[in-house]
């Protein structure tokens, strides 16, 4: 009896595996397979450079380019700011002799990290969105800025957990030989956790940038969603948030249907490469490290 | 004989559990001394509360006095008495930098400016230590690369830089092998000269060898402390003969 559920437990267990593989593979056959047939009309070189976007117009044009700087351009502003702030936080933790209060920190960013993102985007449309047209005297505050501080927190949690796990195990490591030297704490996180973190602090910019990348709801609702070439203060449309905006009107079959599932082939395929970079640096620092 | 470390009625405990017991030890000038005794019977703690370092553990408790040159050490800033008071770990810790940087990390931090200062530093440091000739064209390579025994002479070369007068060293050769043991051995006896040393060891043969003075702990109290050479030929008490007889261990 034993037996028999050891084997089948073996059996499930690769079954499971396999549907998880044969999925992601699924997917990106059946977003590839839907997207190709678009270059028959349109040169792919034209999709990702064209510079409107206009589906639906007599002569329908798709140029994407608007919407890959947007993409690139607001997940830059989220990681600008958020790396700093994640790294002080990524320190802190490592510092915290308390384990209490550690335990505290680090279940409020769990927290921050399960917080649905459309309540981020609310929050954003409410606080930030209202703070830039205050405080920029803009006729609307949805901009790229209001999108990258949105987006800026919810990638916090992120930078925080993948710096954190570096500094703090390097932290417990090397404390007392340093104190022992005389030197003080804030020495030791200058001046040897931190810039021993810096493969850590890499990989989570990939990560953080690449969550960005993706994010969707938030970002809609702050942006204002104008296929436009983007500012800093003005409006701009990401490549998730055309697609979600728009697949629910696109005729099935359309030009425009087939050209929203390119698009978002083109954000997979950057996001397969970034991914693909992240795993490369994380692999290249565990071997450095043993 | 001058005395550089005086502890009077030293007492250590974390929580409830108490680890050294009202120890009363003059530690002589410019001499090796070497604390030995079975596993537990706090000699490593003994290390620790010299520098304060004990002081780190949570629910730490310390009674009685330790005296520096005469001065309470509580009375000395955490960052002098640390400087002054050297600490090599048992295992070799480089930190995950080059061998320059290992050695300018607590010079800097201790004010030490100019790259032609620490380069005149840290190069006496490395020939102290035996080891200059041995990298000295590879200053900018990872320290991690180097071997267990490079490694070790790396972190008393550390130690050094910050220019202790005391180096407190917890069992350096126990990670080494025979030969790297005897490197480090014939450095410590040649550091002695310049500096006191506390060795911590768990091999009665490398005290024997090096140490001027050994001292034996048992159950956190000093049973005896005599020069080597009296301690080894004519223990006094009873439980360092048969410490010494090898019949607990």
């Amino acid at each position: 009896m034993e037996q028999i559920f050891e084997k089948l437990f073996g059996i499930l267990s690769i079954i499971f595996t396999i549907i998880s593989i044969v999925l992601l593979f699924l997917v990106i056959f059946f977003i590839t397979k839907e997207s190709v047939l678009i270059f028959q009309e349109v040169k792919f070189f034209d999709f990702i450079t064209g510079l409107t976007w206009n589906p639906l117009a007599g002569e329908p044009t798709v140029g994407i380019l608007p919407m890959i700087l947007a993409t690139f351009y607001v997940s830059m502003v989220a990681v600008l700011i958020s790396l700093p702030i994640g790294i002080g936080c990524a320190l802190e933790l490592a510092a915290l002799e308390n384990e209490r209060l550690k335990g505290f920190f680090t279940s409020i960013l769990a927290v921050l990290a399960g917080i649905p993102s459309v309540i981020y985007g609310f929050i954003g449309l409410l606080v930030v969105v209202k703070f830039l047209e205050r405080t920029f005297r803009l006729a609307a505050g949805e901009s790229i800025l209001s999108g990258g501080i949105v987006l800026a927190v919810m990638v916090l949690p992120y930078i925080v957990s993948s710096v954190a796990e570096t500094t703090e195990k390097s932290y417990e490591k090397y404390k007392e030989t340093s104190l022992a030297l005389g030197v003080s704490k804030s020495y030791m996180l200058r001046a040897l956790i931190l810039p021993n973190a810096k493969g850590a602090i890499l990989t989570s910019m990939i990560l953080a940038f690449s969550r960005a990348m993706g994010e969707t709801m938030a970002v809609m609702m702050v942006m204002g969603n104008s296929p436009i070439l983007p500012k800093l203060l003005g409006k701009g449309e990401t490549i998730p948030a055309l697609i979600a905006l728009e697949i629910g009107t696109a005729g099935l079959g359309s030009l425009h249907y087939h050209a929203l599932f390119s698009s978002g082939f083109v954000l997979m395929m950057f996001l397969i490469f970034l991914n693909a970079l992240f795993y490369l640096i994380k692999k290249n620092l565990t071997e450095h490290l043993e | 004989m001058k005395h550089h470390l005086i502890l009077k009625d030293l007492s250590f405990a974390i929580g409830d559990t108490e680890i050294l017991k009202k120890v009363n030890l003059t530690i002589p000038h410019n001499k090796i001394l070497a604390v030995i005794g079975p596993s537990g019977c706090g000699k490593t703690t003994l290390l620790r509360t010299l520098n304060r370092l004990s002081d780190e553990e949570k629910q730490a408790r310390v009674s009685g006095e330790i005296l520096f040159k005469g001065k309470s050490i509580h009375q000395i800033p955490l960052a002098k008495l640390r400087k002054d008071i050297g600490l090599v770990f048992q295992q070799p810790t480089p930190f995950p930098m080059s061998i320059y940087n290992n050695l300018a990390y607590a010079l800097k931090y201790h004010g030490v400016r100019g790259k032609g200062n620490l380069d005149t530093i840290i190069e006496a440091k490395l020939r102290l230590c035996g080891l200059y000739e041995e990298v000295k064209d590879q200053l900018t390579m990872s320290a991690l690369k180097l071997s267990g025994g490079q490694q070790q002479r790396l972190s008393i070369a550390r130690s050094l830089c910050v220019e202790p007068e005391v180096l407190l060293m917890d069992e350096p050769c126990s990670s080494l092998d025979i030969h790297n043991t005897k490197i480090i051995e014939d450095l410590i006896v040649k550091l002695s000269q310049h500096y006191t040393i506390v060795i911590v060891t768990h091999n009665l043969q490398q005290a024997r060898r090096i140490a001027d003075c050994t001292a034996f702990f048992l159950g956190g109290k000093l049973i005896e402390m005599n020069n080597t050479e009296g301690f080894f030929t004519n223990p006094q008490e009873e439980e360092t003969k048969q410490y010494l007889q090898g019949l607990f261990g």
